[in-house]
């Protein structure tokens, strides 16, 4: 039997992460890159060298490795996890607390998590994603703008002419 | 994106506002209305970035009706007012809205409205500093039915009824690939020309039509009557046959073309016969369905439909039109995306306590009534001919279903 072929993944500062199959597959960009290098296990490919032992390298240039030690760490834990389809149940998956082991996952500064946002996004982790989204609305959520402007240390831009005139803009959607 | 907001901030450090629109919007779903509302006035990135993505995300609530010299009814004519005009400043933002509410603003006189235009309330308006024009009832009508046509991506559309003119209005100008509508019957009020006006409905493309009560009242015309009965000298089923024929006869033969419910009865046939090859639902609570069905073309095929729901007062003449409709419509209807696999007939369901025991016994037990509510269903061609009870998770399922 053919000894599984380790990933490595490349960052873009040039450091290398050598992770199981499963570990990197977690990232869906990664899994369709490895589609064409590699046979779908369970599958047969005549192409494909068995016997070759060399690992593949998979560059990931707008991640640097700080961001992807915490990411595969993430992977690491969800490994032998089946995410359902995202097709499915979008709403209940919306309205879903953010899981116990996410939150204290992503429970580091705010550059970091946005950093980890961007990547999940780029390496097309869905789950992770949607854990970082919704840990950003928490930060957000029942908040003033002047309080949501605190928390992420952005500066008022707009007149107060201007403000009058979004608050009017948009009172339709206010619940009533 | 524009960034420009981020010179102001520590550009070599990575912030939200870097955060290209796909995620921006992302977390913006994430958020009760609230809170969405303080996210577009944190700064001006966040509202370029947003404010289209409010108008996809929550049904554009907007405000007709109502004496506009009141301050709480101005208020809500100018929120309409604001919200369409932004709309119209900003054109590309119509396709982003899915559904509206159309609400009516309660408490009001419909028949007052001329009388209004032409006087002035400025005394009793509360003072604003916004540089918005005056507004008044008719004009924001006016406003709201020349701006339907241009939302030209609206699925759904809810819309508190109170003059039937106005429900022509707006049915005459909602953008034609519709797929779904509900009319909130609070009380029908029309001029008496109404009912000799042709009722002419554009949208073609409808899945769901709902007529649903909101009032306390029901909306059902001839109640059967102690005389009735009492007038008629035979027993058994043949005085139930009986009764029934002749009320049947006495109610076809009644001007009721003339009156409002039957008005609005017309309008909803028009529906579904406009949208009768695409409807896969109707929801008809608290209005008699007869009024719909007394007219004759509604009673067609209709090759989609996958469910009728009714609900007590909707289903006192039921066996005068069900089981045509039902003969009409016996074939199993094509799979859904969701369950490929089953094709199913159309089904009925009818929710009330007529059920649950006779009229005294529901009266004597109160409040009690309300949640002895029970649910019947049956497919379709079936031969046996069976009404079976839904009870439990599955009658929660289809008292809350609406629209697939």
């Amino acid at each position: 039997m053919a000894v599984e072929r380790k990933i490595v993944i490349i960052t873009s500062d040039g450091e290398r992460f050598e992770v199981e199959r499963k570990v990197a597959e977690k990232s869906i960009l990664i899994k369709n890159m490895l589609k064409n290098l590699l046979p779908v296990e369970g599958e047969e490919d005549d192409d494909y060298d068995e016997d070759d032992d060399e690992p593949i390298e998979v560059p990931t240039q707008n991640v640097r490795s700080a961001v992807m030690k915490n990411i595969l760490h993430w992977c690491e834990h969800y490994k032998d996890h089946t995410f359902p389809d995202d097709e499915q149940d979008d709403d209940s998956k919306k309205s879903a607390p953010i899981d116990a082991w996410d939150k204290n996952f992503l429970n580091v500064d705010q550059e970091m998590l946005y950093e980890i946002i961007l990547a999940s996004n780029y390496l097309n982790i869905k789950p992770l994603l949607n854990s970082g989204c919704k840990v950003v609305a928490e930060m957000i959520r029942g908040k003033s703008p002047e309080e949501i402007r605190k928390t992420f240390n952005i500066v008022n831009d707009f007149t107060p002419e201007e403000e009058v005139a979004i608050r009017r803009e948009n009172e339709w959607a206010e619940d009533r | 994106m524009d960034n420009s907001s981020v010179s102001v901030n520590d550009l070599t450090k990575l912030t939200i506002l870097h955060f290209p629109k796909e995620l921006l919007d992302k977390v913006f779903c994430l958020l009760d209305t609230q809170s969405s509302l303080s996210f577009l006035l944190t700064c001006k990135l966040f509202n370029q970035t947003c404010q289209s993505t409010l108008l996809r995300i929550k049904p554009l609530n907007i405000y007709y009706g109502g004496k506009s010299f009141m301050p709480d009814n101005k208020n809500l004519l100018q929120i309409t007012y604001s919200a369409l005009r932004h709309l119209e400043t900003h054109r590309q933002t119509y396709k982003e809205v899915k559904v509206i509410k159309l609400s009516r603003i309660s408490g009001s006189s419909y028949y007052t409205r001329k009388k209004q235009a032409g006087q002035s309330y400025g005394s009793l308006t509360t003072p604003t500093s916004t540089p918005f024009p005056r507004v008044d009832n008719l004009m924001i009508e006016k406003f709201i039915i020349s701006s339907l046509p241009k939302f030209e991506r609206l699925r759904f559309l809810v819309m508190d009824v109170k003059e039937i003119d106005m429900l022509l209005l707006v049915l005459q100008n909602l953008p034609k690939n519709l797929k779904g509508i509900s009319l909130l019957v609070k009380s029908i009020k029309s001029n008496t020309s109404e009912s000799l006006r042709t009722i002419d409905i554009n949208i073609t493309s409808l899945q769901y039509f709902g007529l649903i009560s909101i009032a306390k009242h029901s909306f059902v015309s001839s109640p059967i009557k102690t005389r009735d009965v009492i007038n008629t000298q035979l027993t058994g089923f043949d005085l139930e046959d009986r009764i029934f024929r002749d009320f049947r006869e006495k109610v076809d033969n009644s001007n009721l073309s003339t009156n409002n419910l039957s008005v609005l009865g017309r309008i909803g046939a028009e529906i579904l016969i406009n949208s009768s090859s695409k409807l896969q639902t109707i929801n008809i609570t608290g209005v008699d369905s007869y009024e719909v069905f007394c007219n004759k073309a509604a009673l067609r095929k209709y090759p989609n439909l996958k469910v009728i729901k009714l609900c007590n007062v909707s289903i006192p003449k039921l066996n005068w039109w069900l089981p045509e409709l039902e003969s009409l419509n016996t074939e199993l209807k094509p799979a859904t995306k969701r369950a490929p696999l089953e094709r199913l007939p159309t089904m009925a369901l009818v929710f009330s306590n007529l059920f649950v025991g006779p009229p005294a016994a529901r009266e004597r037990e109160g409040q009690e009534q309300v949640s002895r509510i029970e649910c019947r269903a049956r497919f379709f061609g079936d031969h046996q001919n069976l009404w079976f009870g839904i009870r439990g998770s599955a009658m929660e399922f289809w008292q809350k279903f609406y629209y697939e």
